[in-house]
Protein backbone atom coordinates (compact mmCIF):
# COMPACT_ATOMS: atom_id res chain seq x y z
CA UNK A 1 0.00 0.00 0.00
CA UNK A 2 1.07 3.78 -0.58
CA UNK A 3 2.21 5.48 1.72
CA UNK A 4 0.06 9.15 2.03
CA UNK A 5 2.60 11.91 1.99
CA UNK A 6 0.67 13.13 4.53
CA UNK A 7 2.34 10.90 7.01
CA UNK A 8 5.36 12.35 6.89
CA UNK A 9 4.68 15.36 9.34
CA UNK A 10 4.77 15.19 12.35
CA UNK A 11 0.93 16.32 14.48
CA UNK A 12 2.31 19.66 15.53
CA UNK A 13 3.66 20.08 11.58
CA UNK A 14 0.05 19.33 10.22
CA UNK A 15 -1.52 21.27 13.09
CA UNK A 16 0.80 24.13 12.01
CA UNK A 17 -0.66 23.93 7.91
CA UNK A 18 -4.06 23.51 9.40
CA UNK A 19 -3.53 26.88 11.02
CA UNK A 20 -2.08 28.55 7.86
CA UNK A 21 -4.83 27.80 5.67
CA UNK A 22 -7.47 29.25 8.19
CA UNK A 23 -5.91 32.44 9.60
CA UNK A 24 -4.83 33.29 5.35
CA UNK A 25 -8.71 33.31 4.47
CA UNK A 26 -9.38 34.88 7.80
CA UNK A 27 -6.93 38.30 7.27
CA UNK A 28 -8.38 38.43 4.19
CA UNK A 29 -11.70 37.97 4.75
CA UNK A 30 -11.83 40.06 7.69
CA UNK A 31 -9.79 42.81 5.29
CA UNK A 32 -7.14 42.52 7.59
CA UNK A 33 -5.21 42.68 4.65
CA UNK A 34 -1.92 43.84 5.84
CA UNK A 35 -1.02 40.51 7.26
CA UNK A 36 -1.33 38.89 3.91
CA UNK A 37 2.53 39.10 2.96
CA UNK A 38 3.39 37.56 6.24
CA UNK A 39 1.81 34.41 5.31
CA UNK A 40 5.13 33.88 2.69
CA UNK A 41 8.55 33.70 3.32
CA UNK A 42 10.47 36.66 2.31
CA UNK A 43 11.36 35.26 -1.20
CA UNK A 44 7.60 33.96 -1.28
CA UNK A 45 5.82 34.09 -5.08
CA UNK A 46 2.16 34.16 -5.16
CA UNK A 47 0.03 34.50 -8.68
CA UNK A 48 -3.51 33.76 -9.66
CA UNK A 49 -3.78 32.17 -12.57
CA UNK A 50 -7.09 30.64 -14.60
CA UNK A 51 -7.13 26.67 -14.96
CA UNK A 52 -6.99 26.77 -18.42
CA UNK A 53 -3.59 29.03 -18.71
CA UNK A 54 -2.19 26.70 -16.11
CA UNK A 55 -2.61 23.76 -18.65
CA UNK A 56 -0.85 25.49 -21.17
CA UNK A 57 2.05 26.64 -19.05
CA UNK A 58 1.09 30.07 -19.16
CA UNK A 59 3.08 31.85 -16.54
CA UNK A 60 2.05 35.82 -16.47
CA UNK A 61 -0.57 35.29 -14.03
CA UNK A 62 -2.74 37.99 -11.48
CA UNK A 63 -1.59 39.39 -9.23
CA UNK A 64 2.23 38.16 -9.54
CA UNK A 65 4.23 39.01 -6.66
CA UNK A 66 8.12 37.21 -6.63
CA UNK A 67 8.48 38.38 -3.47
CA UNK A 68 7.23 39.52 -0.12
CA UNK A 69 8.05 43.68 -1.09
CA UNK A 70 5.98 43.11 -4.01
CA UNK A 71 2.90 42.04 -1.31
CA UNK A 72 3.39 44.53 0.46
CA UNK A 73 3.22 47.15 -2.34
CA UNK A 74 -0.12 45.30 -3.82
CA UNK A 75 -1.05 45.90 -0.23
CA UNK A 76 -0.29 49.76 0.18
CA UNK A 77 -1.90 50.10 -3.84
CA UNK A 78 -4.85 48.27 -3.00
CA UNK A 79 -5.19 50.79 0.27
CA UNK A 80 -4.19 53.78 -1.27
CA UNK A 81 -3.80 54.06 -4.93
CA UNK A 82 -6.24 52.18 -6.60
CA UNK A 83 -10.21 52.99 -7.57
CA UNK A 84 -12.47 50.03 -6.43
CA UNK A 85 -15.66 49.70 -5.57
CA UNK A 86 -15.53 48.70 -2.01
CA UNK A 87 -16.07 45.24 -1.61
CA UNK A 88 -15.07 42.08 0.46
CA UNK A 89 -14.84 38.21 0.35
CA UNK A 90 -15.83 34.95 2.05
CA UNK A 91 -13.67 32.02 1.79
CA UNK A 92 -14.83 28.47 2.46
CA UNK A 93 -12.03 26.22 2.15
CA UNK A 94 -11.60 22.73 2.25
CA UNK A 95 -9.06 19.86 4.03
CA UNK A 96 -5.84 20.45 3.09
CA UNK A 97 -4.15 17.60 1.04
CA UNK A 98 -1.00 16.27 1.22
CA UNK A 99 0.67 16.09 -2.50
CA UNK A 100 4.39 15.43 -1.74
CA UNK A 101 7.12 16.25 0.55
CA UNK A 102 10.67 17.01 -0.60
CA UNK A 103 13.70 15.89 0.52
CA UNK A 104 14.40 19.42 2.51
CA UNK A 105 10.96 19.32 4.38
CA UNK A 106 9.57 21.67 1.27
CA UNK A 107 5.15 20.24 1.59
CA UNK A 108 3.59 20.03 -1.36
CA UNK A 109 0.10 20.50 -0.78
CA UNK A 110 -3.68 21.59 -2.22
CA UNK A 111 -6.67 22.90 -0.83
CA UNK A 112 -9.63 23.58 -2.47
CA UNK A 113 -11.76 27.40 -2.05
CA UNK A 114 -14.86 29.09 -2.73
CA UNK A 115 -14.67 32.49 -2.81
CA UNK A 116 -18.02 34.78 -2.40
CA UNK A 117 -17.96 38.84 -3.20
CA UNK A 118 -19.88 41.17 -1.45
CA UNK A 119 -20.16 44.42 -3.08
CA UNK A 120 -21.16 47.60 -0.54
CA UNK A 121 -24.22 47.83 -1.56
CA UNK A 122 -25.40 44.41 -0.57
CA UNK A 123 -25.12 42.54 -4.39
CA UNK A 124 -23.15 39.02 -3.88
CA UNK A 125 -22.18 36.44 -6.17
CA UNK A 126 -19.72 33.65 -6.57
CA UNK A 127 -16.58 35.36 -7.46
CA UNK A 128 -14.08 32.14 -7.53
CA UNK A 129 -14.16 28.81 -7.13
CA UNK A 130 -10.67 27.12 -7.46
CA UNK A 131 -7.66 25.53 -5.38
CA UNK A 132 -4.77 26.50 -3.82
CA UNK A 133 -1.81 24.92 -4.90
CA UNK A 134 0.99 25.57 -2.44
CA UNK A 135 4.70 25.31 -1.35
CA UNK A 136 4.66 25.34 2.65
CA UNK A 137 8.06 25.62 4.67
CA UNK A 138 8.37 25.52 8.29
CA UNK A 139 9.90 28.53 10.28
CA UNK A 140 10.54 27.90 13.63
CA UNK A 141 7.12 26.77 14.46
CA UNK A 142 5.10 28.06 12.28
CA UNK A 143 4.41 27.07 8.55
CA UNK A 144 4.53 29.46 5.86
CA UNK A 145 3.61 29.43 2.17
CA UNK A 146 7.22 29.89 -0.24
CA UNK A 147 4.94 29.79 -3.07
CA UNK A 148 1.17 30.08 -3.53
CA UNK A 149 -0.46 29.47 -6.77
CA UNK A 150 -4.12 30.14 -6.90
CA UNK A 151 -5.58 27.82 -9.85
CA UNK A 152 -9.29 29.51 -10.05
CA UNK A 153 -11.74 26.98 -12.21
CA UNK A 154 -12.47 29.93 -14.61
CA UNK A 155 -10.78 32.00 -16.56
CA UNK A 156 -12.86 34.84 -16.04
CA UNK A 157 -12.83 37.69 -14.04
CA UNK A 158 -15.70 39.83 -12.92
CA UNK A 159 -15.20 43.94 -13.48
CA UNK A 160 -11.51 43.24 -11.29
CA UNK A 161 -9.09 41.26 -8.96
CA UNK A 162 -7.99 43.83 -6.37
CA UNK A 163 -7.87 41.94 -3.01
CA UNK A 164 -6.04 38.54 -3.25
CA UNK A 165 -7.68 35.42 -3.26
CA UNK B 1 -26.61 36.72 -41.03
CA UNK B 2 -28.64 39.71 -39.28
CA UNK B 3 -29.18 40.48 -35.96
CA UNK B 4 -31.87 43.44 -36.29
CA UNK B 5 -34.89 41.84 -37.27
CA UNK B 6 -38.10 43.25 -35.77
CA UNK B 7 -36.07 46.26 -34.22
CA UNK B 8 -36.90 50.11 -35.30
CA UNK B 9 -34.70 51.36 -37.99
CA UNK B 10 -31.05 52.45 -37.18
CA UNK B 11 -32.46 56.04 -38.41
CA UNK B 12 -35.46 56.01 -36.07
CA UNK B 13 -33.12 54.88 -32.90
CA UNK B 14 -30.09 56.94 -33.26
CA UNK B 15 -30.37 60.62 -33.93
CA UNK B 16 -27.11 62.36 -33.46
CA UNK B 17 -27.44 65.54 -30.98
CA UNK B 18 -24.74 67.68 -32.87
CA UNK B 19 -23.50 68.24 -36.34
CA UNK B 20 -19.90 67.81 -35.16
CA UNK B 21 -18.93 64.59 -32.91
CA UNK B 22 -18.62 66.41 -29.41
CA UNK B 23 -21.39 65.16 -27.87
CA UNK B 24 -22.76 61.78 -27.60
CA UNK B 25 -26.17 60.67 -26.82
CA UNK B 26 -26.07 58.28 -23.53
CA UNK B 27 -28.64 56.08 -24.87
CA UNK B 28 -26.32 54.24 -27.32
CA UNK B 29 -25.32 52.53 -24.39
CA UNK B 30 -27.43 50.66 -23.18
CA UNK B 31 -30.15 49.84 -25.68
CA UNK B 32 -31.02 46.53 -27.54
CA UNK B 33 -32.06 47.41 -30.70
CA UNK B 34 -29.25 49.51 -31.52
CA UNK B 35 -26.90 46.67 -30.50
CA UNK B 36 -28.82 44.35 -32.96
CA UNK B 37 -27.72 47.24 -35.48
CA UNK B 38 -24.31 47.05 -34.70
CA UNK B 39 -23.64 43.58 -34.96
CA UNK B 40 -25.33 44.13 -38.51
CA UNK B 41 -23.34 47.22 -39.92
CA UNK B 42 -20.50 47.23 -37.37
CA UNK B 43 -19.29 43.78 -36.51
CA UNK B 44 -20.35 42.48 -39.96
CA UNK B 45 -20.07 45.50 -42.07
CA UNK B 46 -16.96 46.55 -43.51
CA UNK B 47 -14.84 46.46 -41.07
CA UNK B 48 -11.67 44.07 -40.12
CA UNK B 49 -11.90 42.67 -36.55
CA UNK B 50 -9.35 40.81 -34.53
CA UNK B 51 -9.76 36.91 -34.58
CA UNK B 52 -6.47 35.65 -33.04
CA UNK B 53 -3.14 35.33 -33.21
CA UNK B 54 -1.13 33.18 -35.94
CA UNK B 55 1.31 31.37 -32.44
CA UNK B 56 -2.47 29.93 -31.19
CA UNK B 57 -2.59 27.36 -34.56
CA UNK B 58 0.84 26.92 -35.39
CA UNK B 59 0.45 23.85 -37.04
CA UNK B 60 -2.15 22.29 -40.28
CA UNK B 61 -5.44 21.92 -38.74
CA UNK B 62 -4.98 23.51 -35.40
CA UNK B 63 -8.15 25.20 -34.71
CA UNK B 64 -9.63 27.82 -32.33
CA UNK B 65 -12.81 29.27 -31.77
CA UNK B 66 -13.17 33.28 -31.38
CA UNK B 67 -16.21 35.97 -31.54
CA UNK B 68 -16.71 38.47 -33.77
CA UNK B 69 -19.48 40.27 -31.98
CA UNK B 70 -21.69 37.88 -30.99
CA UNK B 71 -20.86 35.60 -34.08
CA UNK B 72 -19.23 32.31 -32.85
CA UNK B 73 -16.27 32.08 -35.50
CA UNK B 74 -13.89 28.68 -36.22
CA UNK B 75 -10.27 30.05 -37.04
CA UNK B 76 -8.29 27.49 -38.67
CA UNK B 77 -5.00 26.73 -40.37
CA UNK B 78 -5.45 24.73 -43.10
CA UNK B 79 -3.73 21.60 -44.51
CA UNK B 80 -1.93 23.81 -46.79
CA UNK B 81 -0.77 26.37 -44.27
CA UNK B 82 -3.09 29.33 -44.94
CA UNK B 83 -5.76 30.24 -42.32
CA UNK B 84 -9.95 30.14 -42.68
CA UNK B 85 -12.21 31.82 -40.48
CA UNK B 86 -15.82 30.38 -41.17
CA UNK B 87 -18.93 30.97 -38.79
CA UNK B 88 -19.29 27.93 -36.04
CA UNK B 89 -23.01 27.41 -37.07
CA UNK B 90 -24.06 24.59 -38.80
CA UNK B 91 -26.44 25.07 -41.88
CA UNK B 92 -28.85 22.53 -41.17
CA UNK B 93 -30.19 23.44 -37.32
CA UNK B 94 -27.97 25.82 -36.20
CA UNK B 95 -25.68 24.34 -33.82
CA UNK B 96 -22.27 25.03 -33.15
CA UNK B 97 -19.88 22.61 -34.85
CA UNK B 98 -16.91 23.42 -32.60
CA UNK B 99 -17.67 23.12 -29.01
CA UNK B 100 -14.20 22.66 -27.35
CA UNK B 101 -12.12 26.28 -27.77
CA UNK B 102 -9.25 24.93 -29.58
CA UNK B 103 -8.09 21.50 -30.82
CA UNK B 104 -5.90 19.92 -33.61
CA UNK B 105 -6.06 17.61 -36.23
CA UNK B 106 -9.37 18.92 -37.89
CA UNK B 107 -9.68 18.31 -41.00
CA UNK B 108 -13.43 18.39 -41.34
CA UNK B 109 -15.96 19.99 -39.04
CA UNK B 110 -18.74 17.49 -37.96
CA UNK B 111 -21.95 18.45 -36.62
CA UNK B 112 -22.13 16.78 -33.27
CA UNK B 113 -25.99 16.77 -33.64
CA UNK B 114 -26.97 14.96 -37.06
CA UNK B 115 -23.76 14.82 -38.53
CA UNK B 116 -23.22 17.10 -41.45
CA UNK B 117 -19.73 17.49 -42.24
CA UNK B 118 -17.85 20.78 -43.49
CA UNK B 119 -14.62 20.92 -45.06
CA UNK B 120 -11.73 23.35 -43.95
CA UNK B 121 -13.34 25.76 -46.45
CA UNK B 122 -16.84 25.32 -45.24
CA UNK B 123 -17.92 23.60 -48.41
CA UNK B 124 -21.04 21.31 -47.06
CA UNK B 125 -19.25 17.74 -47.91
CA UNK B 126 -21.52 15.48 -46.42
CA UNK B 127 -25.38 14.18 -44.84
CA UNK B 128 -25.85 11.27 -42.72
CA UNK B 129 -27.92 9.27 -44.32
CA UNK B 130 -28.18 11.51 -47.38
CA UNK B 131 -30.05 8.75 -49.71
CA UNK B 132 -31.77 7.11 -46.96
CA UNK B 133 -32.52 4.34 -45.96
CA UNK B 134 -33.21 1.21 -48.21
CA UNK B 135 -34.60 4.22 -50.29
CA UNK B 136 -36.54 5.29 -48.15
CA UNK B 137 -36.28 8.91 -47.08
CA UNK B 138 -33.16 10.92 -46.79
CA UNK B 139 -32.64 14.11 -48.55
CA UNK B 140 -34.78 14.90 -51.65
CA UNK B 141 -32.82 14.40 -55.20
CA UNK B 142 -32.70 17.98 -55.96
CA UNK B 143 -31.04 19.21 -52.48
CA UNK B 144 -27.68 21.15 -53.81
CA UNK B 145 -25.11 20.76 -50.95
CA UNK B 146 -22.57 23.69 -52.87
CA UNK B 147 -25.69 26.22 -51.82
CA UNK B 148 -25.09 25.17 -47.70
CA UNK B 149 -21.80 26.03 -47.55
CA UNK B 150 -20.72 27.28 -43.84
CA UNK B 151 -20.63 31.22 -44.20
CA UNK B 152 -16.69 32.16 -44.72
CA UNK B 153 -15.26 35.24 -43.16
CA UNK B 154 -12.36 36.79 -45.35
CA UNK B 155 -8.99 36.32 -43.80
CA UNK B 156 -5.82 38.88 -43.74
CA UNK B 157 -2.89 38.78 -41.22
CA UNK B 158 -0.05 41.30 -40.36
CA UNK B 159 2.92 40.89 -37.88
CA UNK B 160 1.30 37.27 -36.69
CA UNK B 161 -2.07 39.19 -36.11
CA UNK B 162 -5.24 37.48 -38.30
CA UNK B 163 -8.37 39.57 -38.89
CA UNK B 164 -11.23 39.16 -40.39
CA UNK B 165 -13.89 40.77 -42.23
CA UNK B 166 -17.65 39.68 -43.15
CA UNK B 167 -17.91 42.04 -45.51
CA UNK B 168 -16.74 42.15 -49.41
CA UNK B 169 -16.73 46.20 -49.23
CA UNK B 170 -14.16 46.28 -46.73
CA UNK B 171 -10.46 47.49 -48.40
CA UNK B 172 -7.68 45.38 -47.54
CA UNK B 173 -6.59 44.96 -43.91
CA UNK B 174 -3.43 47.55 -44.92
CA UNK B 175 -5.56 49.74 -46.18
CA UNK B 176 -7.80 49.73 -43.59
CA UNK B 177 -5.54 49.93 -41.50
CA UNK B 178 -4.12 53.44 -43.07
CA UNK B 179 0.14 53.66 -43.27
CA UNK B 180 0.37 54.80 -39.66
CA UNK B 181 -1.34 51.95 -38.23
CA UNK B 182 0.53 49.75 -40.54
CA UNK B 183 3.80 51.37 -39.88
CA UNK B 184 3.17 50.93 -35.89
CA UNK B 185 2.30 47.69 -35.95
CA UNK B 186 5.36 46.64 -37.93
CA UNK B 187 7.67 48.99 -35.50
CA UNK B 188 5.83 47.19 -32.47
CA UNK B 189 6.69 43.01 -33.77
CA UNK B 190 9.46 43.53 -35.94
CA UNK B 191 9.24 40.18 -37.46
CA UNK B 192 9.13 38.87 -33.79
CA UNK B 193 7.73 34.91 -33.35
CA UNK B 194 4.92 35.56 -30.65
CA UNK B 195 4.82 33.33 -27.27
CA UNK B 196 1.44 33.79 -25.07
CA UNK B 197 2.40 33.98 -22.17
CA UNK B 198 -0.75 34.84 -20.48
CA UNK B 199 -4.54 35.38 -21.15
CA UNK B 200 -7.00 37.54 -18.95
CA UNK B 201 -10.71 36.99 -19.97
CA UNK B 202 -12.34 40.19 -18.17
CA UNK B 203 -15.47 40.68 -17.53
CA UNK B 204 -16.73 44.69 -17.66
CA UNK B 205 -20.26 45.41 -16.66
CA UNK B 206 -20.59 48.02 -19.77
CA UNK B 207 -21.53 48.41 -22.89
CA UNK B 208 -18.31 47.66 -25.27
CA UNK B 209 -18.20 51.13 -26.30
CA UNK B 210 -17.03 52.62 -23.21
CA UNK B 211 -14.31 50.23 -22.95
CA UNK B 212 -13.34 50.89 -26.12
CA UNK B 213 -13.31 54.44 -25.96
CA UNK B 214 -11.64 54.33 -21.99
CA UNK B 215 -8.70 52.33 -24.50
CA UNK B 216 -8.29 55.81 -27.15
CA UNK B 217 -9.05 58.69 -24.23
CA UNK B 218 -5.71 59.92 -24.08
CA UNK B 219 -6.31 62.11 -21.24
CA UNK B 220 -7.72 60.11 -18.21
CA UNK B 221 -4.24 57.99 -17.84
CA UNK B 222 -2.79 60.47 -15.34
CA UNK B 223 -6.05 61.65 -13.90
CA UNK B 224 -7.77 58.33 -13.18
CA UNK B 225 -4.60 56.43 -12.84
CA UNK B 226 -2.61 57.37 -9.66
CA UNK B 227 0.12 54.53 -10.94
CA UNK B 228 1.04 56.22 -13.81
CA UNK B 229 1.28 59.58 -12.58
CA UNK B 230 3.12 58.89 -9.21
CA UNK B 231 5.67 56.98 -11.03
CA UNK B 232 6.15 59.23 -14.02
CA UNK B 233 5.07 56.59 -16.33
CA UNK B 234 2.46 58.01 -18.51
CA UNK B 235 1.84 61.87 -17.79
CA UNK B 236 0.32 64.68 -20.07
CA UNK B 237 3.64 66.88 -19.74
CA UNK B 238 5.90 63.70 -21.37
CA UNK B 239 6.42 63.79 -24.91
CA UNK B 240 3.72 62.27 -26.55
CA UNK B 241 0.74 62.67 -29.11
CA UNK B 242 -1.86 60.84 -31.24
CA UNK B 243 -1.07 59.01 -34.68
CA UNK B 244 -4.50 58.59 -36.75
CA UNK B 245 -5.27 56.29 -40.02
CA UNK B 246 -6.50 59.15 -43.23
CA UNK B 247 -10.08 58.04 -41.83
CA UNK B 248 -9.89 59.23 -38.18
CA UNK B 249 -10.87 55.62 -37.65
CA UNK B 250 -7.90 54.30 -35.96
CA UNK B 251 -5.83 56.15 -33.04
CA UNK B 252 -2.73 55.45 -31.67
CA UNK B 253 -1.24 57.51 -28.67
CA UNK B 254 2.00 56.91 -27.46
CA UNK B 255 4.28 58.91 -24.44
CA UNK B 256 8.06 58.80 -23.89
CA UNK B 257 8.29 58.21 -20.10
CA UNK B 258 12.12 59.65 -19.86
CA UNK B 259 11.04 63.47 -21.41
CA UNK B 260 8.65 63.94 -18.64
CA UNK B 261 8.97 67.96 -17.89
CA UNK B 262 6.62 68.20 -15.11
CA UNK B 263 3.61 70.42 -15.18
CA UNK B 264 1.99 72.49 -12.25
CA UNK B 265 -0.97 70.34 -12.53
CA UNK B 266 0.78 67.62 -10.98
CA UNK B 267 2.37 69.13 -7.53
CA UNK B 268 1.45 67.71 -4.74
CA UNK B 269 -2.18 67.94 -3.36
CA UNK B 270 -3.26 69.07 -7.14
CA UNK B 271 -4.31 65.85 -8.28
CA UNK B 272 -5.72 62.83 -6.19
CA UNK B 273 -3.43 60.87 -8.46
CA UNK B 274 -0.09 62.35 -7.08
CA UNK B 275 0.93 60.40 -4.35
CA UNK B 276 3.67 61.98 -2.37
CA UNK B 277 4.52 59.22 -0.25
CA UNK B 278 4.08 56.11 -2.88
CA UNK B 279 6.85 54.11 -3.45
CA UNK B 280 7.30 50.95 -4.57
CA UNK B 281 9.23 48.45 -1.62
CA UNK B 282 10.50 46.50 -4.61
CA UNK B 283 10.57 49.03 -8.10
CA UNK B 284 11.70 46.16 -10.20
CA UNK B 285 8.69 46.16 -11.49
CA UNK B 286 8.62 49.41 -13.25
CA UNK B 287 12.40 48.32 -14.32
CA UNK B 288 12.53 48.38 -18.40
CA UNK B 289 15.29 48.26 -20.91
CA UNK B 290 14.57 50.36 -24.41
CA UNK B 291 12.73 48.15 -26.59
CA UNK B 292 12.26 50.64 -29.37
CA UNK B 293 14.42 53.21 -31.10
CA UNK B 294 11.89 55.61 -30.86
CA UNK B 295 11.89 55.37 -27.28
CA UNK B 296 7.72 55.66 -27.00
CA UNK B 297 7.82 53.57 -23.91
CA UNK B 298 3.79 53.90 -23.65
CA UNK B 299 1.60 52.97 -26.62
CA UNK B 300 -1.83 52.18 -26.95
CA UNK B 301 -3.23 51.60 -30.75
CA UNK B 302 -6.49 51.42 -31.21
CA UNK B 303 -8.40 49.55 -34.33
CA UNK B 304 -11.88 50.41 -35.20
CA UNK B 305 -14.15 48.46 -34.00
CA UNK B 306 -12.54 46.51 -30.87
CA UNK B 307 -9.17 46.00 -31.13
CA UNK B 308 -5.97 47.37 -29.06
CA UNK B 309 -2.39 46.54 -29.69
CA UNK B 310 -0.90 47.59 -26.37
CA UNK B 311 3.00 48.62 -25.14
CA UNK B 312 2.68 49.31 -21.48
CA UNK B 313 7.46 49.44 -20.70
CA UNK B 314 7.65 46.03 -21.96
CA UNK B 315 4.47 44.44 -21.62
CA UNK B 316 3.13 43.93 -25.23
CA UNK B 317 -0.01 42.14 -26.16
CA UNK B 318 -3.69 42.53 -27.40
CA UNK B 319 -6.93 43.02 -26.26
CA UNK B 320 -10.08 42.05 -28.10
CA UNK B 321 -13.49 43.25 -27.01
CA UNK B 322 -16.59 40.81 -27.49
CA UNK B 323 -20.02 41.98 -27.12
CA UNK B 324 -21.91 40.17 -24.23
CA UNK B 325 -25.41 42.42 -24.49
CA UNK B 326 -25.77 45.94 -24.75
CA UNK B 327 -24.34 46.40 -20.53
CA UNK B 328 -21.65 43.85 -20.56
CA UNK B 329 -18.44 43.26 -22.88
CA UNK B 330 -15.66 40.54 -22.09
CA UNK B 331 -11.94 42.12 -22.76
CA UNK B 332 -9.35 39.07 -24.02
CA UNK B 333 -5.88 40.01 -22.94
CA UNK B 334 -3.08 37.91 -24.46
CA UNK B 335 0.26 39.02 -22.91
CA UNK B 336 3.56 37.86 -24.75
CA UNK B 337 7.11 37.33 -25.12
CA UNK B 338 8.85 36.99 -28.02
CA UNK B 339 11.29 33.90 -28.86
CA UNK B 340 14.44 36.15 -28.82
CA UNK B 341 13.92 37.31 -25.94
CA UNK B 342 16.78 36.89 -22.99
CA UNK B 343 15.40 35.02 -20.10
CA UNK B 344 15.89 38.22 -18.31
CA UNK B 345 13.59 40.55 -20.78
CA UNK B 346 10.98 37.82 -20.51
CA UNK B 347 11.07 37.73 -16.71
CA UNK B 348 10.57 41.56 -17.47
CA UNK B 349 7.69 41.15 -19.52
CA UNK B 350 5.87 38.42 -16.81
CA UNK B 351 6.30 40.78 -13.96
CA UNK B 352 5.08 43.76 -15.84
CA UNK B 353 2.20 41.76 -16.60
CA UNK B 354 0.85 43.45 -13.65
CA UNK B 355 0.23 46.61 -14.83
CA UNK B 356 -2.50 45.21 -17.38
CA UNK B 357 -5.10 42.77 -17.22
CA UNK B 358 -8.22 42.88 -14.47
CA UNK B 359 -5.70 43.09 -11.79
CA UNK B 360 -3.57 46.06 -13.34
CA UNK B 361 -1.95 47.94 -11.24
CA UNK B 362 -3.62 50.55 -14.19
CA UNK B 363 -6.04 48.97 -15.98
CA UNK B 364 -7.82 47.65 -13.13
CA UNK B 365 -9.24 50.70 -12.82
CA UNK B 366 -10.91 50.93 -16.32
CA UNK B 367 -12.46 47.56 -15.70
CA UNK B 368 -14.14 49.93 -12.99
CA UNK B 369 -15.06 53.10 -14.46
CA UNK B 370 -17.16 51.19 -17.19
CA UNK B 371 -19.30 50.30 -14.53
CA UNK B 372 -19.25 53.45 -13.09
CA UNK B 373 -20.69 55.13 -16.56
CA UNK B 374 -23.29 52.33 -16.91
CA UNK B 375 -24.18 52.81 -13.30
CA UNK B 376 -24.51 56.56 -13.51
CA UNK B 377 -26.54 57.42 -16.78
CA UNK B 378 -29.71 55.40 -15.85
CA UNK B 379 -32.66 57.64 -15.69
CA UNK B 380 -30.96 59.87 -17.97
CA UNK B 381 -30.61 58.15 -20.92
CA UNK B 382 -31.81 61.52 -22.54
CA UNK B 383 -28.48 63.27 -21.69
CA UNK B 384 -25.04 63.51 -24.05
CA UNK B 385 -21.80 62.70 -22.83
CA UNK B 386 -19.37 66.07 -23.20
CA UNK B 387 -16.69 65.42 -25.97
CA UNK B 388 -14.88 68.68 -26.59
CA UNK B 389 -11.68 68.27 -25.10
CA UNK B 390 -9.44 69.21 -27.76
CA UNK B 391 -11.99 70.79 -30.42
CA UNK B 392 -14.48 69.22 -31.88
CA UNK B 393 -12.86 67.40 -35.16
CA UNK B 394 -11.04 63.98 -34.92
CA UNK B 395 -7.90 64.46 -36.40
CA UNK B 396 -4.51 63.46 -35.37
CA UNK B 397 -2.97 66.38 -32.53
CA UNK B 398 0.35 66.72 -31.11
CA UNK B 399 -1.25 66.92 -27.70
CA UNK B 400 -2.87 64.34 -25.30
CA UNK B 401 -4.49 66.60 -23.49
CA UNK B 402 -7.53 66.32 -26.18
CA UNK B 403 -10.20 63.73 -26.47
CA UNK B 404 -10.05 63.60 -30.64
CA UNK B 405 -9.60 60.08 -30.91
CA UNK B 406 -12.60 59.53 -28.93
CA UNK B 407 -14.07 61.19 -31.29
CA UNK B 408 -12.41 59.42 -34.09
CA UNK B 409 -14.28 56.27 -32.41
CA UNK B 410 -17.30 58.09 -32.70
CA UNK B 411 -16.68 58.85 -36.39
CA UNK B 412 -16.21 55.41 -37.21
CA UNK B 413 -19.33 54.31 -35.35
CA UNK B 414 -21.50 56.94 -37.25
CA UNK B 415 -20.06 56.32 -40.40
CA UNK B 416 -20.63 52.77 -39.80
CA UNK B 417 -23.86 52.97 -38.70
CA UNK B 418 -25.13 55.28 -41.42
CA UNK B 419 -26.81 57.93 -38.30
Amino acid sequence: MNMDPADQLTPAQRAAIDRLMVDYVHAIDEGEYERWPGFFTEDGHYQVTGRDNHARGWVAGMLLCDNRDMMIDRVYSLRQVNVWEPHAYRHVIGPTRVLAVDADGTVHAQTNYLCVRTMHDGEQRLFSSGRYLDRIVFEAEAARLRRRDVIADSNRIDTLLVIPL
Amino acid sequence: MAQAIGVRPVEQLVQWPTDDLSRVPLHIYGDREIYAWEQDRIFRGPTWNFLALECEIPKPNDYCLTRVGDTPVIVVRTESGGINALVNRCTHKGSVLCYDSRGEGKRAFVCPYHAWSFDQSGELKGIAFEKGVNGLGGMPPGFDKSRHALTRLRVETIEGLVFGTFSEQTPSLEEYLGAPMVAHIRRTIRGRKMQIIGRYNHIMPNNWKLYVENSRDTHHPSLLHAFFATFKLNRLSAEGGIRHDPRNWHHMVFAKRLTDQGHEEYSPGRLRTMKADFGLNDPSLIAQWMEFDDNITNALMSIFPGFVLQQILNSVGTRQVITRGPDECELVWTVVSFEDDTPEQRAIRIKQSNLVGPHGYISMEDGAIGGFVQQGIRGDLDKQAVVEMGGTTADGQPTRASETSVRGFYKAWRETMGV
